[in-house]
């Protein structure tokens, strides 16, 4: 090892052992939540292994009370949802999107190990990264916003289960503007994500990226935000 | 008991029967540096904190496979199980994917000696956090915990020539962050 790593690795463990005491409190806390998990796990175990018609019943009730909720005509929930919950899907200011789409477009090394990993993938396969005259959304960021603004609907699980964060989607946009390839870059459950990819999969066409005056490929990334107010 | 003053092995053998004030001693005496470990692992300081939970939770339910051999081996002991925990966190998440050889990273880099002396340890940590996820792995295994690349082949699933070349490259983009941080502090 060159000398410069031994310093480094010297460095590196000596700060690690002067690292001040961290509180305990979060530790515990989510000891006692794997253990009553632990816990829940078992006694659920002996009880379904003992009342199988029970259970049966049960399926049968919570299955029917679905179907009594799905059958609410979508447009009367979608107005429920905006109306009367306090929920929100909140999309950043332009300032922010602005930012992070230069900045997921960018040199941005680093900053996200997936989205990396992904982009050296891909550079291998003709699309290219940043280019002179960059793909747009058509009407620019704030029509996109817009457009994520109108198209998302917060799925109701992760809205009762609170579960907020940024996906980050990345996609291609080809010669003629249509988006292809979208994949989630940035994961932050299996709910939002979905959604995060549906929304970025219906996108309209849109400029496509240019080199010299001629159209290319170019692989783009967005962030869908999920935020509950 | 007072509990700082407990030796290694008791404090082990006490977590083995599940002693509460021991199980505490030993997330006091321990948490901060394992953290530093995941930290450096995984490079997100939120995740870095769930892990360090998680195999401190391990740790607790494994202590009874932790046999004493010296001053500090139970820190040594800790630290090989919280990094085996890392990299099977990062193999999880998908995050250790081949990333394919260039040789654009063949031209010498400047380095001086005692260039390192003049960078804080929290940026030092920081240089590491932010290399992607497979060279930050193969450095931390290598230069840090000290794997060899056969161990670090077999760990994280590539070849032992793919380990030595992404080291190589984790290397220059280190050296080069360290040199570009030295430019900007004016150093």
């Amino acid at each position: 090892m060159k000398q410069w790593e031994d310093k480094f690795k010297e460095r590196l463990e000596d700060y690690e052992m002067k690292l001040p005491s961290m509180d305990q409190q979060s530790f515990w806390d989510r000891k006692a939540v794997r253990e009553r998990a632990a816990k829940r796990r078992r006694s659920f175990l002996a009880v379904a292994v003992g009342v199988p018609a029970a259970a049966a019943i049960l399926l049968t009730v919570i299955m029917s009370i679905n179907l009594l909720n799905t059958n609410n005509p979508p447009a009367s929930s979608q107005s429920n949802y905006v109306a009367q919950t306090p929920t929100v899907v909140e999309i950043e200011s332009d300032a922010d999107i602005q930012e992070d789409i230069l900045a997921s477009t960018g040199d941005y090394v680093g900053e996200n190990e997936e989205w990396v990993e992904i982009i050296e993938d891909r550079e291998e396969k003709g699309a290219y990264l940043v280019v002179e005259e960059m793909p747009e959304f058509k009407g620019g960021s704030s029509a996109l916003m817009e457009y994520l603004r109108n198209e998302v609907v917060y799925p109701d699980q992760a809205k009762s289960d609170s579960i907020q964060g940024r996906v980050l989607v990345s996609f291609i946009v080809e010669t003629d503007g249509s988006i292809t390839n979208p994949k989630v870059v940035k994961s932050v459950n299996p709910l939002l994500d979905a959604e995060a990819l549906r929304v970025v999969s219906a996108m309209p066409k849109w400029n496509p990226g240019k080199i010299n005056d001629s159209v290319c490929r170019v692989r783009f990334t967005i962030p869908v935000n999920f935020r509950i107010k | 008991m007072r509990t700082s003053l407990v030796s290694e092995q008791d404090l082990a053998s006490r977590c083995v029967l599940k002693d509460r004030e021991a199980q505490g001693e030993l997330y006091a005496r321990y948490a901060a540096r394992l953290y530093a470990v995941c930290f450096r692992y995984l490079g997100d300081k939120e995740e870095a904190q769930d892990l360090m939970h998680d195999s401190m939770i391990k740790a607790m339910d494994c202590i009874g496979q932790f046999r004493f051999n010296g001053e500090g081996s139970l820190y040594s002991w800790l630290r090989r199980l919280t990094v085996n925990v890392a990299i099977d966190r990062l193999r999880e998440m998908s995050r250790l994917r081949m990333v394919p050889l260039d040789s654009s990273m063949d031209s010498v880099i400047p380095e001086q000696d005692d260039d390192v002396d003049k960078i804080p340890a929290s940026v030092m940590l920081d240089m590491v956090a932010s290399l992607p996820s497979v060279r930050r792995t193969v450095f931390n295994m290598y230069c840090i915990d000290g794997y060899s690349h056969k161990e670090i082949a077999q760990a994280i699933n590539i070849t032992e020539k793919g380990s030595a070349s992404i080291l190589a490259k984790s290397r220059a983009q280190l050296r080069n962050a360290i040199n570009d941080y030295l430019k900007r502090t004016g150093q």
